[in-house]
């Protein structure tokens, strides 16, 4: 090896490394938001790792609560009873309703695709940089699933939407409180229409371009997607205005805390067709 | 390629699943607070004091790698920072003595301030990303990093001692 190399080994390699990395990133810039195949590559590598610590874990959890933890159990089986007791009335209530007010023929026609219409997945993993931004779930392109598609928390509360990179097996979600993240709403009560974005910084989201002169629009609404964006489908709640500012320039400044709980995320639903597909 | 090179790339391998593991686990524990539980800096840091500025150079890349696959973030943001930190951290530990836990547990800390603050300068003043505080959490960052590296490079120097007695 020549001396120059020998000396100042350490250095190369250092620089060497940069000029890759810089090299990843500029490469990075053509293709906006979409994953290079580097960074695919070691997704679709580390992704069913991931997916085996989540199954070790879960295994250890479902050890634990089934067969040492079982204090709340009793208490939990007469809560579900109740539930269930209600929704069975609901559910002949809301039956009789629909009968009375559709075609019986239309709802044959349109059940069949409510009942296929999502795919329930486990959460394996988080964002390595920032846990507002992402999140890794255990289906993927095998159940059908895409960019773009709807995803829900158990409640059928909007928490994001299926981004690149979607392995066999997993896919990412981009989280309502991602940076880049961003649906049409209104407002509940006031029916005031809105951008919401994400603010991966705190966790919370914004809603966007709702005019300085509107005054109709009160703390503590809850801000429902319109389906506009064709990318949701209208009527999923997201979450809930906080704080209203006048701001700084034409629109005001809109605080909202999305439903999003990361204590509650260990299943979600994904809605398996695009708003624009769905009937 | 030599014996202590493929040594050194098998310890790596380990290092960086270990911290991709520990980093799986932690999610379980305190998903909003992983932004102060850095499993990846601690495996970077903790292997450049071990191994040296060309090792921890090339675990930085690697597990910048790492981090930014499972991030919606720019890709390729993490790995520069990582990095430089890496190849610092080793030139730094082999210049001054740190094997000492006290020692240690500040040059750690030192260099976990460094890494956070590259992450930043590059996350949020070179491509206007916004930094996740977590209410303040994030902050404590350094210190974590700087105690695991400290209980990790104590232990394998332990386990070393042991072994070669």
């Amino acid at each position: 090896m020549p001396r120059f190399l020998k000396d100042h080994r350490a250095g190369l390699v250092l620089a060497g490394l940069l000029v890759a990395q810089l090299t990843v990133l500029s490469l990075q810039v053509p293709l906006g938001d979409e994953p290079s195949y580097l960074e695919q590559a070691v997704f679709f590598v580390l992704a069913p790792v991931e997916h085996a610590v989540h199954g070790a874990f879960a295994a250890a959890g479902r050890l634990w609560s089934r067969y040492v933890y079982l204090r709340r159990v009793e208490v939990q089986n007469q809560q579900m009873r109740d539930e269930l007791f209600h929704l069975r009335q609901e559910n002949i209530l809301l039956r009789g309703e629909v009968e009375r007010l559709t075609d019986v023929r239309e709802i044959e026609r349109a059940l069949p695709d409510v009942h296929g219409a999502f795919v329930v997945a486990s959460v394996i993993g988080l964002d390595a940089a920032n846990v507002y931004r992402s999140l890794v779930i255990d289906r993927g392109a095998r159940d059908g699933l895409k960019p773009n598609l709807a995803v829900l928390d158990r409640a059928g509360h909007l928490i994001g939407r299926i981004a690149n990179p979607v392995a066999p097996r997993e896919a990412t979600v981009q989280l309502i409180t991602d940076d880049n993240f961003s649906a049409n709403v209104r407002s509940s009560a006031s029916r005031i229409l809105g951008q919401l974005a994400g603010e991966a910084k705190n966790g919370r989201c914004a809603l966007r371009y709702v005019l300085a002169t509107e005054d109709r629009l009160a703390e503590g609404e809850e801000l429902v997607t319109t389906g506009f964006d064709r990318i949701f489908p209208a009527g999923l709640k997201a979450g809930q205005v906080t704080s209203i500012a006048p701001g700084s320039s034409l629109f005001r400044k809109i605080e909202v805390r999305p439903y999003l709980d990361f204590r509650a995320l260990d299943r979600v639903a994904v809605l398996t067709a695009p708003a624009r597909e769905r009937p | 390629m030599t014996p202590s090179w493929s040594r050194n790339v098998l310890h790596g391998g380990l290092a960086l699943l270990a911290a991709f593991l520990v980093h799986a686990a932690l999610r379980w524990l305190a998903a909003p607070y992983l932004i102060a539980l850095d499993a990846y800096a601690v495996a970077v840091i903790a292997f450049a004091a071990i191994k040296g500025e060309i090792a921890g150079a090339v675990m930085g890349a690697a597990c910048g790698l790492v981090v930014d696959s499972f991030s919606l973030g720019v890709f390729g943001l993490a790995g520069i920072a990582a990095t430089v930190t890496g190849y610092l951290a080793g030139y730094v530990a082999r210049k001054i003595n740190v094997a000492a836990p006290g020692r240690m547990f500040l040059f750690s800390g030192l260099m976990g301030i460094l890494d956070f603050a590259l992450w930043i300068g590059l996350t949020s003043v070179f491509f206007g990303r916004a930094i996740p505080w977590a209410g303040g959490a994030a902050l404590a960052r350094p210190v974590v990093t700087a105690g695991g590296v400290t209980v990790v490079t104590t232990a394998y120097r332990r386990i070393k001692a042991h072994r070669d007695a």
